[in-house]
């Protein structure tokens, strides 16, 4: 039971990182119709860059200072030199544009920092664990995680429903020649949006250090887990991007605890370890081809 | 006593607050040009788009030859003898007019799971292709690439796409949408000339090709059929006079 | 007459350069040019069955490397149970035929597509980008965690199929076989590609709206076009794991999807050259870069994003405007 719970909470934490990549995605696609494979890169460059600026400094808030400013310069290089041109161009361009600059910020990674994983440790600050429950000691550092995606949920929540700029990306969601027509300063508001989905990969990618290591390529397989949480909660709707985001992190990380356990009862030894990691890896995947079966638009697919 | 081509009956569309489409009642006679007419943002293209399929109505019924065809996508309907031209024109732009013509009438002739032959070397469907250009009057621009057609040219295309799948119901939205006085008198003789072979829905804003072709017009005003009737019944209407302010100004 | 001519002539050149190339390279001792231009055969089959999809299809699917993958696993497991004599499942028995091998690649890989079309077909767009990844990934955890073959480090093939007793070892004999079955490949897509059902299909690339209002429902044709694309993967994916007498998860992973895109769209989208031409100089590219430096992806980034950003059509489209005239 108390193991049950700790990997609710640990697949809660997974889910608030994942939404502040999906939900970046998300906006983007969602206001500029851009699909954005680069999305992954400033995930990494936030993670290299606090992972840097810590190590370096000796103090997290610098870090984490650092690791926003990296990765909100990026994302406004991004979008001026490369993202700005793909607005009218074809899914395919876009693709292709997008992955090349993955290929180019994985290489200028390695050549800077080399190919092996950087180790992060949890800052001293945040270190140990809580007694949540008796029995239930939860580490401090993925309860800040938990505390602050959900505040970063909270934020979005207000940005989009209770401000201007929110009212011009719903309505850019769902008809973007309309919002081109009305007028609105449209190049800000993409770059602003471009900007801030930077930011929440930036920090997802700098807090996400001492959990999963940061190496080059790190970017690539959260994106793609974050494209699930997108398919699956509806493109261009954030609520359904948190929901899916919670479900995908929860559905992945009791497969990944159980599974192997689960499969060892019916193979014997180190092949059922392997192909539980495998079937749990699996999971998420079949969960969004259930719902594909179901809802094809996903879960809260805008209107229009 | 025949039924008529097309009956819809209370047809609710709604976007968000917005009613589109408010109980509509519609038919269109075996044979007969049915206009239907009113301002911009009447309703008139989303009511089409109700009747190909294209989107979803909320209540009411659309029948076909008297079969219910709702939730049938816009293909299935096409199958049954039904068909649209389309007031922003919506051709294949990398395709030669004859192309264009041709898959219309290789898609009306059963499924297209043909993997060999080269379609380009068939003789019979670019005969009957031709047939349908003649009938538009675009048999010499056959070998042009859609992109280099000018407007009056691709409204004809649309048209002979159209006749190509052999309806019996033709949707035709705004056909003389700008189009020049020569041009417009020749699809207006063009459609009189189609009259013996099909049945007409025409969404159309010029009053003149309005009255010389439509044998019934309805008038379409803020989702809601006002008035429908003969030309003369029409024109004599107080309400859609009072809703026509003589300058082409229409008032909610 | 004369524009049937003007046609096949370009056609029987390369044709014949390509099978006098080996004893060119015999002649001159440049022996490294015959594998370097079997992998770009083999990669060209491959851009060339996602070139039927993508570029003529519309179908902008990332997930293509499953298929790819699928197939070369397929030889790689056959061959395995063949070699040890256990049946697959219980009553497969393994080959170590091609004859037998390359069709089971088709069907396994065709099957594979069938189920990943099916489901991904009924969305479009950025989803269906999104999704054909998504499948791809899943298929690459699942191999890198099947430790009987091979896992994470991937599956040796000790020796590759046999074919009619030729020696297939000999890279002379090996770059035969590739070569005719690429022409075969080339002459069924081109024979596609003019058929009712490419009309269709590239019909349905330029406005599914059209089609449908002429009665063509979109989801057979999109979804038999993604089946035979994944088939034509599948069979360079296994002319692939006989070349490297070898088969990894790396040939499943995304970025061998992107690579194929990238061939796809060097050469030209939706020509009937280009894919092949843009595998070429892709492999070109690769290994004259690689030699350079171990950061070559950096210069490959670089070259793609101005290519995307720049140009439009890619080569074998500008080869067209300059001989042909419009586009084909």
């Amino acid at each position: 039971m108390i193991l049950l719970l700790e990997q609710l909470l640990n697949g809660i934490q997974f889910g608030v990182m994942l939404f502040l990549i999906a939900a970046g995605l998300s906006l983007i696609f969602g206001t500029m119709g851009v699909i954005n494979l680069a999305h992954g890169s400033v995930y990494m460059i936030g993670a290299y860059a606090g992972t840097y600026a810590t190590a370096n400094s000796g103090s997290f808030l610098w870090g984490c200072l650092a690791a926003l400013a990296a990765a909100a310069v990026a994302g406004v290089a991004i979008e001026a030199l490369v993202v700005r041109r793909l607005y009218n161009r074809d899914h395919l361009d876009q693709v292709l544009a997008t992955f090349a600059l993955i290929l180019i910020c994985n290489q200028l990674t390695t050549i800077l920092f080399g190919r092996q994983p950087l180790f992060v440790s949890v800052p001293a600050l945040f270190d140990g664990a809580v007694g949540l429950l008796p029995g239930l000691q939860y580490p401090v550092y993925r309860l800040l995680l938990i505390g602050l995606g959900l505040l970063v949920a909270l934020g979005l929540y207000l940005l989009i429903n209770k401000t201007r700029i929110g009212m011009l990306v719903r309505a850019g969601s769902t008809n973007r020649e309309m919002v081109r027509a009305l007028g609105v300063k449209i190049q800000l508001l993409y770059t602003l949006v471009f900007g801030l989905g930077a930011l929440l990969a930036g920090l997802a990618g700098f807090m996400a250090g001492p959990i999963l290591s940061v190496q080059v390529g790190m970017g690539e397989q959260i994106l793609i887990t974050a494209f699930v949480v997108v398919v699956v909660g509806g493109v261009g709707s954030i609520r359904g991007a948190f929901v899916a985001s919670l479900v995908i992190g929860i559905v992945d990380t009791l497969l990944r605890s159980y599974m192997p356990a689960l499969l060892r009862r019916v193979i014997a030894g180190s092949e059922a370890d392997a192909l539980g990691a495998g079937i749990s890896s699996m999971g998420i995947y079949l969960l969004m081809a259930l719902v594909l079966l179901v809802r094809p638009r996903g879960l809260f697919a805008p209107r229009g | 006593m025949t039924a008529p081509i097309l009956t819809v009956r209370s047809l609710v569309k709604r976007f968000g607050g917005l009613l589109a489409t408010d109980h509509v009642d519609l038919t269109v006679e075996p044979g007969e040009i049915h206009a239907l007419i009113g301002p911009n943002g009447a309703g008139k293209t989303t009511l089409m788009s109700q009747l190909m399929g294209e989107i979803p109505s909320d209540m009411g019924t659309v029948e076909i030859e008297g079969r219910s065809v709702d939730g049938m996508s816009t293909a299935s309907r096409v199958k049954l003898a039904l068909a649209r031209t389309f007031q922003i024109t919506c051709l294949l732009p990398q395709n030669t007019v004859l192309d264009n013509v041709a898959l219309a009438v290789q898609v009306r002739r059963g499924h297209s799971f043909h993997f060999w032959r080269d379609v380009h070397g068939d003789r019979s469907l670019h005969d009957e292709a031709g047939a349908c250009l003649s009938d538009v009057g675009l048999e010499a621009r056959a070998r042009e690439l859609v992109a280099n057609l000018s407007h009056g040219e691709q409204r004809q295309l649309e048209l002979a796409v159209a006749l190509a799948t052999k309806p019996r119901l033709l949707l035709l939205d705004e056909p003389m949408a700008g189009l020049g006085p020569t041009e417009t008198s020749r699809m207006v003789e063009l459609l009189r000339g189609l009259k013996s072979r099909l049945s007409m829905l025409l969404i159309e804003h010029d009053m003149e090709a309005v009255f010389a072709l439509a044998d019934r017009i309805s008038v379409l005003v803020c989702g809601r059929i006002i008035a429908s009737g003969t030309a003369e019944e029409i024109r004599g209407n107080p309400d859609v006079q009072q809703a026509y302010l003589g300058e082409g100004e229409w008032k909610c | 007459m004369n524009k049937s001519f003007a046609h096949l002539l370009p056609r029987i050149a390369v044709l014949l350069a390509l099978a006098a190339l080996p004893l060119v390279a015999a002649a001159t001792g440049y022996m490294s040019v015959i594998p370097l231009v079997t992998r770009a055969l083999i990669y060209g089959i491959a851009a060339a069955s996602l070139n039927f999809a993508l570029g003529y299809g519309g179908l902008i699917s990332l997930g293509h490397a499953a298929f790819f993958g699928a197939g070369a696993y397929t030889v790689g497991i056959l061959y395995q149970h063949h070699a040890l004599g256990v049946p697959l499942l219980g009553f497969l028995p393994g080959t170590d035929q091609l004859l037998i091998s390359l069709p089971a690649a088709m069907l396994v890989s065709g099957l594979l597509a069938a189920v990943i079309g099916a489901l991904s077909i009924r969305t479009s767009g950025v989803q269906f980008i999104m999704i054909t990844l998504a499948f791809a990934q899943m298929l690459f955890f699942l191999f890198v965690s099947l430790k009987s073959y091979g896992g994470d480090d991937g599956l040796i093939i000790r020796r590759p199929n046999e074919l009619f007793g030729l020696n297939m070892r000999d890279r002379q004999t090996f770059y035969y076989v590739c070569l005719a079955i690429s022409v075969l490949c080339f002459a069924v897509l081109s024979r596609l590609i003019g058929s009712r059902f490419g009309a269709v299909v590239t019909g349905l690339r330029q406005s599914e709206r059209r089609m449908a209002s002429i009665g063509v429902p979109s989801y057979p044709y999109k979804l038999v076009a993604f089946i035979i694309s994944g088939m034509g993967c599948g069979v360079a994916g296994a002319l692939m794991a006989n070349f490297l007498r070898f088969a990894s998860p790396d040939m499943i992973h995304w970025t061998k999807s992107g690579e194929l895109m990238i061939m796809v769209i060097l050469g030209g989208v939706a020509t009937r050259f280009g894919p092949w031409i843009g595998a070429a100089v892709f492999i070109l590219l690769e290994s004259i870069l690689s030699s350079w430096t171990e950061n070559w992806q950096l210069g490959l980034g670089a070259m793609l994003l101005v290519i995307v950003l720049f140009t439009s059509g890619g080569i074998q489209a500008l080869g067209d405007r300059l001989i042909h005239g419009p586009a084909q």
